[in-house]
């Protein structure tokens, strides 16, 4: 009988309701050992790691993108996840572009907020995910090769 | 009590704030307000706000209210769904600045199709649908019936 270690597992998302729908996988944070990374803002979202606040409209987007890359560096040598799990936004991609050079898999679920089309990050992660989720079945569509996986509140 | 709540996205949402601001100036609303601002700029003069609430303050006045009345965000929709309140949903539109797209529609046309809230378009309709809830109230429960948790779960087991 092998005696296997639960693999690590990385949460990250924005604030907001992206954080909320982060927060509902709080069963799956209880069963694996689970580092948490939000946005920083002005309310205190409960997180073991903080990036900097951006979105594709920032004129500051790819400076604080580099940025975050350099802290998830910091974080992924420090924690080694086996997984990446995320509800959006784009602060997902450096952790993305580590788990694809270091093997690690990524789990992405496109927000309860779009019912009818695609998020701009959502269509980029849907290349490289492995699981990619998505809570509203009008979006199968779009993402053939999505799982539906019903509303994740 | 009604309670505001705007979301944290980096965009005003002035025009709810200053039509409550004068619908409680014209007594026609006489019960307390608060609102949860976030980026607004528009500075209320007849009722208490704050830019932002920490999570267990917002969820205080989600439980006191009688009236939630909210922008098409599904975090605060869903949190006051739970709670089984009264709830108003205005979606945040483009054309007035208040997001970079429409999107909050797709999910307000979703709640409000459901029977779980009812929706403000424009802000003039907001008087009228505060005060249908004394005649025809919210009853639908919402309760999420999603597997997103075992579907993860399966995943990760299935990788070793």
């Amino acid at each position: 009988m092998k005696n296997k270690k639960e693999p690590k597992v990385l949460f990250v998302s924005a604030s907001g309701g992206h954080f909320e729908q982060l927060l509902m996988l709080k069963p799956l944070m209880e069963k694996y050992p689970s580092i948490t990374v939000t946005e920083k803002t002005s309310i205190n979202n409960k997180a073991d790691y903080h990036m900097l606040q951006t979105g594709h409209k920032d004129k500051l987007f790819v400076i604080k993108m580099f940025l975050n890359l350099i802290k998830a560096i910091i974080i992924w040598v420090k924690e080694k996840p086996k997984f990446v799990v995320s509800t959006g936004t784009s602060i997902v991609f450096p952790f993305a572009l580590l788990a694809k050079i270091t093997g690690s898999k990524i789990i992405y679920i496109e927000t309860f907020a779009r019912v009818n089309d695609k998020t701009r990050t959502g269509a980029v992660m849907y290349k490289y995910a492995d699981l990619f989720i998505i809570q509203w079945e009008s979006l199968q569509e779009i993402y053939p090769n999505a799982v539906y996986g019903g509303s994740i509140y | 009590m009604i309670f505001v709540c705007l979301g944290t996205q980096i965009f005003q949402f002035n025009r709810l704030l200053s039509t409550l601001d004068s619908l409680i100036e014209g007594k026609l609303i006489d019960e307390p307000v608060y609102a949860q601002i976030g980026h607004s700029t528009y500075t209320p003069k007849n009722f208490e706000y704050s830019k932002f609430l920490e999570p267990d303050i917002f969820q205080d006045y989600i439980c006191e209210a009688r009236i939630v009345i909210t922008h098409g965000g599904t975090g605060a929709i869903v949190k006051a769904l739970k709670a089984n309140k009264q709830i108003i949903a205005v979606p945040r539109r483009e054309k007035y600045e208040e997001h970079s797209d429409d999107h909050q529609l797709q999910i307000v046309n979703f709640f409000t199709e459901n029977g779980y809230v009812k929706r403000v378009d424009e802000v003039n309709e907001l008087l009228g649908v505060i005060k249908s809830f004394e005649e025809s109230p919210i009853t639908k429960k919402f309760k999420g019936e999603g597997r997103i948790v075992e579907i993860i779960s399966d995943f990760i087991n299935s990788q070793d």
